[in-house]
């Protein structure tokens, strides 16, 4: 078989012969999912100056015709016509014409991909998307849940009686052990990796200002913080997004009951009240821990100390590190209840609804240490 | 009369000590659509499931294309595989891709087809189901009968010659139900596939069946045409299809 286009490469086909001198393009044999990728592979190779102006396409050496075949044919059809050819048919089976025609393409446009957009256009579209989706409802649930906070307060809404309390003890008080066993090894480290240091300069009591400063400013808040984060932070996501995908916040919505009010006020509440006071044990507990490696390393006992700290103690750290807490608490029922409330449907995201929002609440209390310790400073 | 396709004999079933199945034969003829039907727990999904080889035969024997179930090779069930198209009851799509990327994926995994042909070749399928617009949705985000519509997609990706449908109507609106039959026989009549479907719609039955295997408590009751179906005598068969004495 003669061929006058230029092959690059030998290519043997098997479902299609190609007759360049006559402009027929014969398909034959099996056109199934074996072979039917021959049909696009031998289009994509044809080179336009090698195009006859009229094609005709030859069907009677077919045998085989499946779903995969007359795809490749539809494709091949429509890409010859979009290269300028004139198309002609024969032989074509009423077996297979029906074939065709069951397999025919879906309208394109119905199912088009997304276009590529340019990148600071998709840029834009993602920055726009990040706001109107996700900023201003986190900043509206904020607005919501401080409004209800406050207001049920003061008049005892729709919360069950006694469910603050309940949640002040699964969110606080359940968590003492941890936080107060982190707290102090954190203070011990602390103070160790100091001590070398200040042994240097013989300036072996001021580890009692950088333990006590450190930890009542910084570490106890953000030690407590991330703890309730990863223990309540994802329960609390996961719990109302369990709630979601079984409709049991819609069932409270028709009852007329506000799901943000009976759910998510009361954990405000429970984390509010709880995490200052764990705040302070982990101070404590930290500043033992540094007290500890300061005994064992630079020789200071406790009486000396605690004797010095008076005197490093000031006001505004004990305030800064409540202050902390207290933003900290917010955020943490905030992010947790936000991502449950995401989740539209199936149980895979309840899940996802958890990881994201332990994650996000540690990003967010980490970026709000920054912002509030650049104002206490 | 065609060759039958599937042939299953004696075929008994139990969990734990519990009979389900007794001693149960029928066949089923190629390029017809097979209707198993019967009460609720009578069995059908039971005898679904040994068909599809997820569940060991222990006792009688299932013979598919001429072979033996029970004696075929790992690697010869997975061709049987294959050939075999299932439309499981909840639709069992994966939840993490799309419905593009569902149905493409039995083609990426066993064809060596060219990625435009199979994107194309999916939005054919989801068009003969109705479900082009879809196309770039999460299964999570589909409504029920859409999840089926897909699944049934799915199932016909591979252009199998055996397509096993467990309840395919259930939670359809009879329109789009009209419509899947309608496809079902169009894919019989176009294709010659053969279909192995459990039903209790009885509209979807007198639309499709050809042959009827009519199970009770894990009995074969009525192996046969639609017509001997509708004629039949029997009190649980005329009770199916709404003829019954009004005992309930
Ligand atoms: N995994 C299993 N373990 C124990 N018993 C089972 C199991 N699967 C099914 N059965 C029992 O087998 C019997 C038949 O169940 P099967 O699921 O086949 O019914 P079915 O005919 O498909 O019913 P339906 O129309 O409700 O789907 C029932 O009595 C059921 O309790
Ligand atoms: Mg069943």
């Amino acid at each position: 078989m003669p061929n006058t286009f230029k092959v690059k490469k030998k290519v043997v086909y098997h479902s299609l012969r190609y007759e360049p001198q006559n402009g027929v393009l014969y398909l034959q044999g099996k056109l199934t999912r074996e072979q039917a990728g021959e049909v696009l592979h031998w289009e994509a190779r044809l080179e336009s100056k090698h195009l006859p102006a009229v094609l005709c396409l030859d069907y009677s050496g077919v045998r085989e015709l499946d779903s995969a075949g007359s795809t490749a044919v539809h494709i091949l059809r429509r890409r010859l016509k979009e290269r300028g050819l004139h198309l002609e048919e024969r032989g074509l089976s009423p077996e297979w014409e029906e074939r065709l025609n069951l397999f025919s393409p879906a309208d394109p446009q119905a199912t088009a991909a997304a276009k590529k957009e340019s990148l600071p256009y998709r840029l834009g579209s993602w920055i726009q998307e990040f706001w109107t989706k996700h900023a201003r409802g986190f900043m509206l649930l904020m607005a919501d849940m401080l409004f209800w906070g406050l207001r049920d307060l003061f008049k005892r809404g729709q919360r069950r009686k006694g469910e603050a309390v309940n949640q002040a003890v699964g969110i606080g008080v359940n968590a003492v052990p941890i936080v107060m066993v982190l707290a102090f090894i954190i203070g011990l480290v602390l103070a160790l990796q100091s001590a070398a240091q200040l042994r240097n300069f013989g300036a072996n009591i001021f580890i009692v200002d950088l333990i006590v400063i450190a930890m009542m400013a910084e570490m106890g808040p953000l030690i407590t913080a991330i703890v309730v984060a990863g223990r309540s932070g994802s329960s609390i996501a996961a719990e109302i997004a369990t709630m979601k995908v079984t409709n049991e916040t819609d069932a409270l919505q028709t009852m007329g009951i506000n799901p943000l009010r009976f759910v998510v006020v009361p954990k405000l509440y429970g984390a509010l009240l709880t995490l200052p006071f764990l705040t302070v044990l982990a101070n404590v507990a930290g500043i033992a821990g540094g007290a500890t490696a300061a005994y064992a390393y630079l020789d200071i006992g406790p009486e000396v100390f605690f004797n010095r700290m008076p005197a490093v103690l000031y006001q505004k750290d004990i305030v800064t590190g409540l202050v902390k807490s207290l933003a900290f608490a917010t955020l943490v029922v905030l992010t947790g209840t936000w991502f449950g409330f995401q989740v539209d449907k199936g149980a895979e995201g309840v899940g996802k609804a958890a990881t994201r929002s332990v994650v996000a609440s540690i990003a967010l209390v980490i970026v709000a240490d920054l912002v509030l310790g650049l104002l206490f400073y | 009369m065609t060759k039958n396709v599937i042939e299953v004999s004696e075929l008994s079933a139990a969990f734990d000590e519990r009979k389900v199945l007794h001693r149960v034969n029928f066949s089923v003829p190629g390029q017809q659509v097979t209707v198993i039907l019967g009460g609720s727990g009578s069995g059908k999904t039971t005898i679904l499931k040994h068909l599809l080889g997820l569940y060991p035969v222990d006792e009688g024997r299932v013979r598919i294309f001429d072979r033996d179930l029970a004696s075929l090779s790992e690697e010869e069930q997975r061709l049987l595989y294959q050939q075999m198209g299932v439309f499981y009851q909840n639709g069992a799509l994966l939840n993490n891709l799309n419905v593009l990327e569902n149905i493409a994926l039995p083609l990426q995994q066993h064809t060596q087809l060219p990625e435009d042909l199979i994107a194309e070749m999916v939005r054919m399928k989801l068009r003969l189901v109705g479900l082009h617009d879809a196309a770039l949705l999460f299964p999570s985000q589909l409504s029920g009968g859409m999840l089926k519509r897909a699944a049934l997609a799915r199932a016909i990706a591979m252009d199998p010659p055996l397509l096993f449908c467990d309840e395919p109507g259930a939670g359809l609106d009879p329109v789009s139900l009209a419509r899947l039959d309608q496809l079902i026989l169009n894919l019989k009549e176009q294709l010659g596939i053969t279909v192995i479907m459990v039903t209790h719609e009885v509209s979807s039955i007198l639309r499709t069946a050809d042959h009827i295997v009519f199970l009770d408590e894990g009995q074969i009751v009525l192996e046969g045409s639609k017509e001997e179906a509708l004629a039949s005598d029997l009190p649980v068969v005329r009770d199916f299809f709404g003829k019954g004495t009004g005992a309930y």
